[in-house]
């Protein structure tokens, strides 16, 4: 799967809803893309959901 | 009921094999009859026997096309077929025979250009009891209709008719299962209900320039082929688009940049009676490549803008959508907003039916879908309500009562549709799922000088509800 804007290929990484912000982080939750940010409570349900998906390190565009 | 006569029919003769497969198989037969009429007795023949040389197979097998360029719509397909001579059971087949699309005569080389996977009459494996002397009737409602999509989506339909042995295919020696087709009395035809609508020339300025330009040169009967089936009517009014939002110059996250005209509803906004919503951030606005929650939305906006043929995605392109994440939705009892077109002004538009409003739209989401999707029509630019309706039926009532019915795909290529006032749960299977089309007939706000279209997304219930719009347009004849 090749990047749509670069054509580089995409990484598989984990997605994750972080406190402030969505992430792409590593097997260990460390922060490798802050993809964007958020205003959504501690609380919220959707606080530490994650997914698999495929996503470009040039250019930050990712595939669920 | 209409009628169709085949153009082009023959039989080809399959040579004597050694054995089944060889027989069936075979790629060419011995020799063709092309468009024969007069009689032979054997034009469906599984026939096998031991002879001088041992023990033989022959096989043969009747073709017909039929030319359906004129229909885009039908119902209640029938073969008839006059039997003459000799009578055993038989299977209607797809088939690919006339060089695939009615361009030549039958040849020997089409006598195993039969689609053996899909039946076209509706007794799998049972077959059709042929007779003699007189005109059968042979439902084509097999492979759930299959028989009546190709009629309606290609300009023709090719057919084959074998013996059940051959179709069973499995080896039989000492088998005769032979039919005769009347050839001499009656060429084949086909019956149906001709629900094909009425065009007008007219349609074609509705349709984008890349489908006009595949259609110059075609003949009138090939054209009604790039429309919509249910564009109807046109008196050749002027085309006029009155509203072309594709959001490709929009900014991601920012709802202040809504399309100029457009405003998102707000905690004051009515949507019915006394109801309102009040999301605060999030709900609708603007966003590129994929929503921010996982397994929900789309990876991209749609590719080919408002003119798109097609859905798919293009993970840099722009698209209007609801972000249910929180504080956007509430469980189990749901929360909305309403996105609000410009004020549109239909005062010279032709009541003729060509009044539309198209847009794609992805709706995915992993968990349960509750949300509800409807379009109202109403005079006020904060009120979504019957109360101020352009039209009976035209505003909410509630969450899932009242506004204008939708006409969308239920599959990615259109070929099935459903219709109701709201779009309900998720369509698509992923956020890879391609965009879908829908159409809403606004005919009836045709002379109409001041009317604003409400998007009402409903019953968000979880994060994972988001529920994506792009390509919208309005166009109508004046």
């Amino acid at each position: 799967m090749n990047c749509e804007n670069c054509n580089n290929e995409m990484t598989q990484g984990i997605y994750k809803c972080n406190s402030g912000s969505y992430d792409i982080v590593d097997n260990n939750g460390n922060i490798i893309i802050n993809w964007k940010s958020h205003n959504i409570d501690e609380n919220d349900v959707e606080i530490g959901d994650t997914s698999t998906v495929h996503y470009c390190q040039e250019c930050h565009i990712i595939i669920m | 009921m209409a009628t169709i006569t085949a153009s082009k029919w023959g039989v080809t003769v399959g040579g004597a094999a050694p054995n089944h497969d060889a027989a069936r198989d075979a790629a060419s037969a011995l020799s063709v009859l092309v468009n024969p009429t007069t009689n032979n007795g054997r034009d469906i023949e599984y026939y096998s026997y031991t002879g001088g040389k041992g023990n033989a197979w022959e096989i043969s097998r009747t073709f017909l096309y039929f030319d359906t360029s004129s229909v885009t719509a039908l119902d209640n397909l029938v073969l008839k077929v006059d039997g003459v001579t000799n009578a055993d059971t038989v299977k209607v087949m797809k088939a690919t025979a006339f060089g695939g699309d009615g361009s030549t005569n039958l040849t020997t080389a089409d006598h195993n250009n039969v689609t053996w996977a899909t039946s076209y009459d509706g007794t799998s494996g049972v077959g059709e009891t042929w007779s003699t002397g007189s005109i059968m009737s042979i439902t084509l409602d097999g492979s759930s209709g299959q028989a009546e999509t190709d009629a309606a989506n290609n300009n023709y339909l090719i057919l084959a008719i074998v013996s059940i042995s051959d179709y069973l295919d499995f080896s039989q020696l000492g088998t005769d299962d032979t039919s005769g087709v009347d050839w001499a009395t009656t060429t084949p035809y086909i019956e149906f209900d001709d629900l094909t609508p009425s065009y007008n020339i007219s349609n074609i300025f509705t349709e984008s320039t890349s489908n006009i330009s595949t259609i110059i040169g075609k003949s009138l009967a090939s054209i009604s082929k790039f429309y919509d089936v249910s564009l109807t009517g046109g008196t050749g009014g002027t085309a006029t688009t009155y509203l072309s939002a594709d959001f490709s110059d929009q900014t991601y996250t920012n709802i202040s940049t809504f399309p100029t005209g457009w405003s998102k509803g707000s905690s004051s906004h009515i949507l019915w009676g006394s109801q309102t919503y009040d999301v605060g951030s999030n709900g609708w606005r603007f966003d590129y490549n994929a929503t921010t929650s996982s397994n929900t939305g789309p990876n991209g906006g749609l590719a080919g803008g408002v003119d798109a043929t097609t859905g798919t995605q293009n993970t840099l392109n722009r698209y209007m959508y609801y972000e249910s994440s929180s504080p956007a939705f509430v469980a189990t009892t749901g929360k909305g907003n309403v996105a609000i077109t410009p004020e549109l002004d239909f005062s010279n538009a032709l009541s003729n039916n060509t009044l539309k409003l198209t847009f794609w739209f992805h709706i995915y989401g992993v968990t349960t879908q509750t949300q509800d999707f409807g379009i109202a029509a109403t005079t006020s630019a904060t009120n979504s309500s019957s109360s101020v309706e352009v039209v009976s039926g035209a505003g909410f009532t509630s969450a899932t009562g009242g506004g204008l019915d939708i006409t969308y795909w239920t599959n990615d290529t259109g070929t099935t549709t459903s219709t109701g006032n709201r779009i309900s749960g998720a369509q698509q299977s992923s956020s890879a799922g391609l965009w879908r089309k829908a159409e809403v007939d606004l005919n009836s706000l045709a002379g109409e000088s001041s009317v604003y279209i409400h998007f009402m997304l409903a019953d968000a219930q979880y994060f994972q509800s988001d529920f994506a719009l792009d390509g919208i347009k309005i166009v109508g004849e004046e």
